[in-house]
C-alpha cells in the first residue's frame, strides 16, 4: 500500500522524463508564441505543485529577475539588423564609451529577443523548481536505481538533498555569530561580504564533512553497500496517466527535435525534400 | 551459553594516532543483557561500540587486533549486510543519522539494503515503529519530528533489520529530560524482549543505570571496573575518581549572594510582555513572557525542547524582532533591536559551538572580536590573553580549533566572546554533551567570570541540566509552551523539577536515586 503522504510525490521517472521533454523543447523552440505556451505549461505545472507562499514568491522573483536581465542585457547589445533604436544612451560622438562601442541604445528587437530567451529560461525553471517541490529525496535513490545510475551517486544526491536545509541553518548561524563579534557586512565594494564568506566557510564546511562522515556511518551501520542489489519498500509503478502523459511529452519533444533538425539541413542546403515542404513552412513559422 | 557478544583482547588504534584508543579489551555480554558503558570523553566507549558491528575497522581506518565474536562466530568472517543487522547501531545525534525525508522510508532503509521484498519491508517497518513507539509518526516528515521522536525513529530504524543486539552510543545527549526519559521507557520495553542485547555508552550514568545490568567503567581505553546489578554502589568511587557523574551525588552549591542583595542591582536586560510567532497560523513559540537579568547574576533559561527558550535568545540578542512587548538593554528600551547595536556588549554562545570558530588557530580566533571591533591594539592582546587564560586554553593557543576536543573548541568559542569584554553572555546549551568534569569545569569558569565584575555583568544560561543551572545559576525561568512556568530562586524553582508544572525537566540530580 502506497501512504497517502509517499502517494503525493510524483514518480521520479516521470518527473525526470517530463523534465527532458520540456528542456529539449525549450531548446529547439524559436516561435515566440510556441515558446510562451511551453513557459506557460511550465508555469502552470509549478503552480500546481508550489507549496506556499514563499515558495510562489521565490518562483515569481526568480523569473522576473531572469526576465529582466535578459531584456535589458540584450535591449543594449542587441547586435542583428535590422534593429530600431527606440532610445539613444549614448551617441557614437560621446568621448571613450560612443567611440569604443559606436554608440549605445536600447534596440526593439533586443527586448523582443530578450523577451524570447526569457521564455526559453521560464519553461525550465518553472518546470524544474515544479518537479522538485514534488519529488520525494527518498523517491530520488529508487528513481536513480530504476535508471541503472550508480548507487553511490544516488545515494550522495539524495543524502545532500536531505541536508541541505540544515546546511543552511548552520550557514546563518555562522554568520550571525561572526556579526555579533563585530563583522560587518555593507560597505567596502563587497570586500566585507567577501570576508563574510570566507569566515563562515570554514566552520560550515566542517560541520558538513563530521555530518558527511555521520551519515555515511549511518547508512553503513543499516547495511548500505553501492555495490550491491536494493529492492524498495514502495517498488516504483507509474500510474497509467503518468505514462500517458510522459509518452507525448517525449513524443512531442522528439517531434519538434526532429522537425528542426530537418529544417536546419534544409536551410543549409545539405538536405532537401520535396514531400517534407508543408512541414519546413510549419516549422519556420510556428516551431 | 554463548554470550551474544564478546569481546577477546580487543586492540584497536586510528590510523595516525599516537596512542591505541582500546587496549586489550575482555568483555562478554549475554542474551537479553543490558550492559552500560561509561567513562571520561574519550575513554574508547564509542570505539567499543563502533567495533560491535564493523563499522571499526571496516568503515575507519586504524588496526584492530584481538577477536569479536557475535553469538559465537567471529565477527571478521561475517559479511558485512550480515553483521550490520546482527549488531543495530544508534548514534548520538538524532538530526545527523536520519537520511530519508519520511519516518516510513528512514525505517524501510536497512531492511531495502538487505533486498528484502516489499511484503517484508512493510512488515518489519510496522513491528519496528511499534517497538519504539513511533507508529503515529509513520508518514510524517522526518524534518518535522522533535529531538526525542527523532531519536526514536532512527531507534526503530535500527530495530527494522531484527538485530540480536543494540548499540546505542550516548543516545540521550543531545535531548531534553521529556525526550530522554521517552527513549528511556522505549529501551526499558524492549529489554530483555527476544533475547535482544543493549550495549548503551553514556557518560550520564544516573540516566540509564536504572535500566542496566551491569556497569562496565572504562579509562583510556582499558576497562577499569565491572559491577552486576546489586553492586552498582561500589562503583561510585571509581567514577567519582575519574569526574564521572555518580548517582546521588550533590552538585556543589551555588556561591551566591543572597537574592534579596542582587535584588537592589540594576538589570542588566529587562523585557516585558514577550510575545512571538513564526507564522499567522502557528501557536505563539513565546507568549506574555517577563523577567530580568541583573547584575551579578547568572539566570537559568529553562524547559522543554520547543518551549521557547531559544525564541527568547535570539529575541534578546537582537535576531529575531518582537511582535509585543518590550525589551530594555542596559536600561534603555530598544525599540528596534539589531545584532548592530549589542555588538560588543553582549556575547551569545551558539549551541553548536563550531559553527564560530572560523580561524587558523586558537589564538587568532580569540583575537578575531576584538580585531573586528577595532580596539587598540595593545588593549586587544591584553584581552586575548586574559580570555585565553581565562578558559585555561594559552598552552593551546597555538593549536587549530577544529583540532582540539569539543570541550576545549566550546572554550574556544567562550574564549573569542569574553575577548570582547561583553558584559552580558547568553548561552545555549553550552553543557549539553559534556562529560561531568567539563562540565564542572565551565559552569565554574562561568561563575567565576560573573563574580570577577558582579556590578557589572550577567549571564542568561539556557540549558535542559537541571544539575547544571542548580550548581551556577542564582535564579531560574522556566518556559513550557511559550509561557512562563516558573520564575524565582533556582534552589526553590528547581526542586519541583519532573513533576506537576515541571514535569518535561530533568529532576535534580540529588533525588536520583542511587
Amino acid at each position: 500500500m502506497i501512504s497517502p503522504a509517499r502517494a503525493a510525490g510524483r514518480d521520479p521517472r516521470f518527473l525526470a522524463g517530463c523534465l527532458l521533454a520540456i528542456g529539449t523543447m525549450a531548446v529547439a523552440l524559436d516561435n515566440a508564441a510556441s515558446l510562451a505556451l511551453l513557459a506557460a505549461l511550465g508555469l502552470g505545472w509549478a503552480l500546481a505543485a508550489c507549496p506556499g507562499l514563499r515558495a510562489l514568491i521565490l518562483l515569481a522573483a526568480a523569473l522576473g529577475l531572469s526576465a529582466w536581465s535578459l531584456m535589458a542585457s540584450q535591449a543594449i547589445f542587441y547586435n542583428h539588423l535590422p534593429r530600431t533604436a527606440l532610445f539613444v544612451l549614448a551617441p557614437p560622438d560621446t568621448p571613450l564609451i560612443g567611440t569604443l562601442t559606436g554608440g549605445l541604445a536600447i534596440y526593439r528587437e533586443g527586448i523582443v529577443h530578450g523577451a524570447v530567451q526569457s521564455l526559453r529560461l521560464a519553461a525550465t525553471l518553472s518546470a524544474g523548481l515544479a518537479a522538485a517541490w514534488t519529488m520525494e529525496p527518498s523517491g530520488l535513490l529508487a528513481g536513480f536505481s530504476s535508471l541503472r545510475l550508480p548507487h553511490a551517486l544516488a545515494f550522495c544526491a539524495t543524502a545532500a538533498i536531505r541536508f541541505l536545509p540544515v546546511t543552511a541553518e548552520e550557514a546563518r548561524i555562522a554568520l550571525r555569530a561572526q556579526r555579533m563579534r563585530g563583522l560587518r557586512l555593507g560597505g567596502g565594494l563587497g570586500a566585507n561580504a567577501f570576508r563574510a564568506l570566507l569566515s563562515i566557510a570554514r566552520p560550515v564546511l566542517a560541520a558538513s564533512i563530521r555530518r558527511a562522515e555521520t551519515a555515511a556511518l549511518a547508512a553503513a551501520s543499516r547495511g548500505y553497500d553501492p555495490s550491491r542489489r536494493r529492492t524498495s519498500l514502495h517498488p516504483l509503478r507509474m500510474k497509467a496517466w503518468e505514462r500517458a502523459i510522459l509518452s507525448a511529452a517525449l513524443l512531442g519533444a522528439a517531434a519538434v527535435a526532429a522537425a528542426k533538425a530537418l529544417y536546419l539541413l534544409y536551410a543549409s542546403g545539405l538536405y532537401y525534400h520535396p514531400a517534407l515542404a508543408p512541414l519546413y513552412t510549419f516549422t519556420r513559422e510556428a516551431i | 551459553m554463548t554470550p551474544a557478544i564478546s569481546w577477546s583482547g580487543v586492540r584497536f588504534r586510528y590510523a595516525g594516532a599516537a596512542r591505541e584508543a582500546l587496549r586489550g579489551i575482555d568483555l562478554a555480554a549475554r542474551e537479553g543483557e543490558c550492559v552500560l558503558l561509561t567513562g571520561p570523553t574519550g575513554c574508547g566507549k564509542s570505539t567499543l561500540l563502533k567495533t560491535a558491528n564493523g563499522l571499526i575497522p571496516r568503515e575507519s581506518a586504524g588496526r584492530l587486533e584481538g577477536r569479536i565474536e557475535i553469538g559465537g562466530r567471529d565477527a571478521a568472517s561475517i559479511p558485512s549486510p550480515a553483521l550490520r543487522s546482527a549488531v543495530g547501531f544508534l548514534f548520538q545525534n538524532p538530526e545527523d543519522q536520519l537520511l530519508c525525508g519520511r519516518v516510513e522510508d528512514e525505517v524501510a532503509f536497512g531492511p531495502e539494503n538487505l533486498a528484502e521484498p516489499p511484503g517484508v519491508i512493510a512488515q518489519r517497518v510496522e513491528e519496528a515503529l511499534a517497538r519504539a513507539s513511533a507508529s503515529a509518526k509513520r508518514h510524517s516528515p522526518c524534518a518535522e519530528l522533535s529531538g526525542g521522536e527523532k531519536q526514536r525513529v532512527a531507534l526503530a530504524s535500527a530495530l527494522a533489520l531484527h538485530p540480536r543486539v543494540l548499540a546505542l552510543d550516548e543516545p540521550t545527549s543531545q535531548l531534553d529530560g521529556r525526550a530522554s526519559r521517552e527513549i528511556l521507557r522505549a529501551l526499558a520495553a524492549m529489554r530483555g524482549e527476544q533475547g535482544l542485547t543493549l550495549l548503551i555508552a553514556e557518560h550520564r550514568v544516573g540516566r540509564v543505570l536504572p535500566l542496566a545490568d551491569r556497569l562496565v567503567v572504562l579509562e583510556e581505553g582499558t576497562i577499569r571496573g565491572v559491577f552486576p546489578r546489586g553492586r552498582f554502589g561500589e562503583a561510585m568511587p571509581l567514577l567519582r575518581e575519574l569526574g564521572l557523574e555518580a548517582p546521588g551525588d550533590e552538585f556543589p552549591a551555588p556561591h551566591a549572594a543572597p537574592i534579596s542583595i542582587r535584588a537592589e542591582k540594576p538589570a542588566l536586560v529587562r523585557f516585558r510582555g514577550l510575545r512571538h510567532r513564526y507564522a499567522k497560523e502557528s501557536p505563539p513559540a513565546l507568549d506574555d513572557v517577563t523577567a530580568e537579568l541583573r547584575a551579578g547574576e547568572i539566570l537559568a533559561l529553562m524547559g522543554p525542547n520547543g518551549a521557547g527558550k531559544s525564541t527568547l535568545l535570539g529575541l534578546l540578542a537582537g535576531l529575531l524582532r518582537p511582535q509585543e512587548g518590550q525589551i530594555e538593554w542596559f536600561g534603555q528600551v530598544r525599540p528596534r533591536l539589531s545584532l548592530s547595536s549589542l555588538t560588543g556588549k553582549v556575547g551569545f554562545l551558539f549551541q553548536n559551538p563550531d559553527l564560530m570558530l572560523s580561524a587558523g588557530t586558537i589564538r587568532d580566533e580569540v583575537a578575531l572580536g576584538p580585531r573586528l571591533l577595532r580596539r587598540p591594539p595593545a588593549e586587544a592582546r591584553e584581552a586575548v590573553a586574559r580570555a585565553l587564560e581565562g578558559v585555561g586554553l594559552a598552552p593551546l593557543a597555538g593549536r587549530n580549533p577544529f583540532s582540539v576536543s569539543r570541550g576545549e573548541r566550546l572554550r574556544v568559542a567562550l574564549a573569542a566572546l569574553l575577548a570582547c569584554a561583553p558584559r552580558v553572555l547568553l548561552l545555549d546549551e553550552p553543557t549539553a554533551g559534556l562529560d561531568r568534569g567539563l562540565r564542572q569545569r565551565l559552569l565554574a569558569d562561568l561563575r567565576r567570570w560573573v563574580d570577577e565584575a558582579p556590578e557589572e555583568r550577567g549571564i542568561v544560561l539556557c540549558t535542559h541540566d537541571t544539575g547544571s543551572a542548580l550548581q551556577c545559576a542564582d535564579r531560574a525561568l522556566v518556559l513550557r509552551e511559550g509561557r512562563t512556568a516558573a520564575l524565582g530562586p533556582a534552589a526553590g524553582v528547581l526542586a519541583g523539577a519532573g513533576q506537576g508544572a515541571l514535569e518535561d525537566l530533568e529532576p535534580a540530580p540529588a533525588r536520583m536515586a542511587p
